[in-house]
Parts: structure tokens; C-alpha cells; sequence
């Protein structure tokens, strides 16, 4: 960022002070304010800088947000905790400020002061949705569970179709003959289901 | 292993198919067993529909829970390994007693 902010400043000293060899170049502001009195800065009056840091951070904010549900809830670690994306969003917002200070300070050399402030507003609405839906939302929502079976207690036995209709019940999947992938000669069909692991999931509608 | 969900057998099928599971993936669209097991998490879905709250059981040979998860932030699942480990001391201790 300082690096291409620099390069700016060289390139407006060099053009400026072609055009104008007179006044000597003390402050950017004020240089630019007297070349474009003298009619030589008109044309760059036009030129200001693209806010690059405003759009960089908007991009990273946005990125920050959609890329958990679309990619990083694959990954059990970046899921339960968003390790990945709060780095993005945070950095995003940075550079965000960075870019609005950048635009309301110079705002002659620089653009953004309007639409940097509205990618602000949005970008902030956006990670704080975000963020209410990770710390918040998913954790207030989900019920007590309070008569659901316990440890120790017998599971009630249900009977639901599977995917492709056929009719599965606890009971019948318990007393079903299971052949683990280990499983040799005389041993296949031989033995029991040991148990059965329940996932009850929120399902993808 | 048995998955339980409030989507259609058709949706179940096509998530069956898509990941490649081979456990069975059952259908409960009117919430009966999810009412029945306390797990309903009211209004869940986008839609306002009900839906099962995130939840897993052990359930051994005789029917009896063995080992339950009741994750409080449906961010955060059970992994494959919390599972196991109980799976793997009630195998231990079901030879132990023959």
C-alpha cells in the first residue's frame, strides 16, 4: 500500500512539476490546490487515485462472509470456530478504514469518500450479520431436548423409510446381521450389530 | 450407522448418492420420531418449518442409550472419533463379560 501510494506521490511531483516549474512543491495538497488555480493541474484535478484499499477490503469482507457457509464449513476445525474467516473479515475492515481515511483526508487526490462509505456501511452490516449468526444465533436456537432419551435409558423404537422407501426400524437395524470389512470366512454374517450410532441431523431441504 | 432427517426420501437419496454413504438415511417428514425423541428445534428451517435439532445416540444391541451428544451450537457437530470412543469401550467391555 505504501509502496503504490509513494509511486502516486512520484508521479504527481514529476508531472506536476513539469507543468509547473514555479512552485515548489511543499505539501501535496496544497501543490495540487495551486496547479489546478493556474490551470495546469486541471486535467489531473480529474486523474485522483482509484481507492484501491476500500474495494480490496469490501472484496475480503464479503469473501470473509460467504466463503464459511460455501467452502470452510467442510472443515471441521475452521467450522466450529471460524478461524479462517474472522481473519478475512477483520483485515477487510482495516483496510476498509484505511482507504476512508485515506479518501476523507485527501480527498482531492484520492476517491471514495462516498462510495467508500457506503462499502463501509454495508461491509459492516454484512460482518455483523456474520457474526450474530456464528456467536449468536446458532447457539440460542436449538431446543433443551429435555425428555430426549438419556444415557442408560432405552431408545423407543421407530420405524421411518429410507431413501429409497424400504421401511427401517431401531430394532430391526440392532438384531440385523452385520459383517464388518474385517470380517473373514465363517465370520461373515456371523455377527450382530454391536450397536448403532443415531445421527439426527437438521437435513438439507 | 442410521441418519434422520425431516427431508424427503427423494432429498435423502440424492444426498445418498452425491457423498457416496452407504448407511441408511431415513425419512421423517412429519417429525414423528424427532416429536416422539424430544429433538424438534420449532421454526428451524428458512421457511418456518420444523426441523431435528442436531443429535446423536449410541444405541447398543439391547436398545439401551449408551452414549448421547446434544451439541448447544449447531455449528459444532459431533466428530467421527467422539462417537467411536464409546462405541469402542462398550465392544470392550460387552467381550469382557462373555
Amino acid at each position: 500500500m505504501m509502496r503504490f501510494w509513494t509511486q502516486f506521490r512520484l508521479v504527481y511531483e514529476l508531472t506536476s512539476g513539469m507543468m509547473s516549474n514555479k512552485f515548489q512543491i511543499r505539501d501535496l495538497g496544497q501543490a495540487h490546490w495551486k496547479s489546478y488555480r493556474s490551470g495546469a493541474g486541471e486535467g489531473l484535478a480529474m486523474k485522483r487515485s482509484w481507492n484501491w484499499a476500500v474495494w480490496t477490503g469490501a472484496s475480503l469482507v464479503f469473501l470473509g462472509v460467504v466463503s464459511y457457509p460455501l467452502f470452510f464449513v467442510r472443515f471441521p476445525g475452521l467450522r466450529d470456530f471460524p478461524w479462517a474467516n474472522l481473519p478475512m473479515i477483520a483485515l477487510g475492515l482495516v483496510l476498509l478504514a484505511l482507504g476512508l481515511v485515506r479518501a476523507f483526508q485527501h480527498p482531492d487526490l484520492c476517491r471514495g469518500k462516498i462510495f467508500g462509505s457506503v462499502l463501509a456501511v454495508l461491509a459492516l452490516a454484512f460482518s455483523g450479520f456474520f457474526l450474530y449468526g456464528i456467536f449468536i444465533g446458532a447457539r440460542h436456537v436449538l431446543p433443551a431436548s429435555h425428555d430426549a432419551p438419556r444415557v442408560g435409558q432405552t431408545a423407543p423404537d421407530f420405524t421411518l423409510p429410507d431413501s429409497q422407501n424400504h421401511l427401517v426400524s431401531l430394532t430391526g437395524a440392532l438384531n440385523s446381521p452385520f459383517t464388518p470389512e474385517s470380517a473373514t470366512g465363517a465370520e461373515k454374517g456371523a455377527a450382530q450389530a454391536a450397536g448403532v450410532v443415531l445421527i439426527f441431523y437438521r437435513g438439507y431441504w | 450407522m442410521i441418519a434422520i432427517s425431516v427431508d424427503s426420501p427423494a432429498d435423502s437419496e440424492n444426498l445418498r448418492r452425491s457423498q457416496g454413504y452407504t448407511f441408511p438415511i431415513l425419512s421423517d417428514a412429519h417429525e414423528d420420531v424427532i416429536r416422539r425423541w424430544d429433538l424438534v428445534q420449532v421454526h428451524g428451517r428458512r421457511d418456518g418449518a420444523d426441523i431435528s435439532r442436531p443429535a446423536e445416540f449410541l444405541i447398543d444391541s439391547s436398545g439401551k442409550v449408551r452414549w448421547v451428544n446434544f451439541t448447544e451450537d449447531f455449528v459444532v457437530r459431533a466428530r467421527p472419533e467422539e462417537a467411536l470412543a464409546p462405541f469402542d469401550a462398550m465392544n470392550k467391555s460387552s467381550h469382557s463379560g462373555e
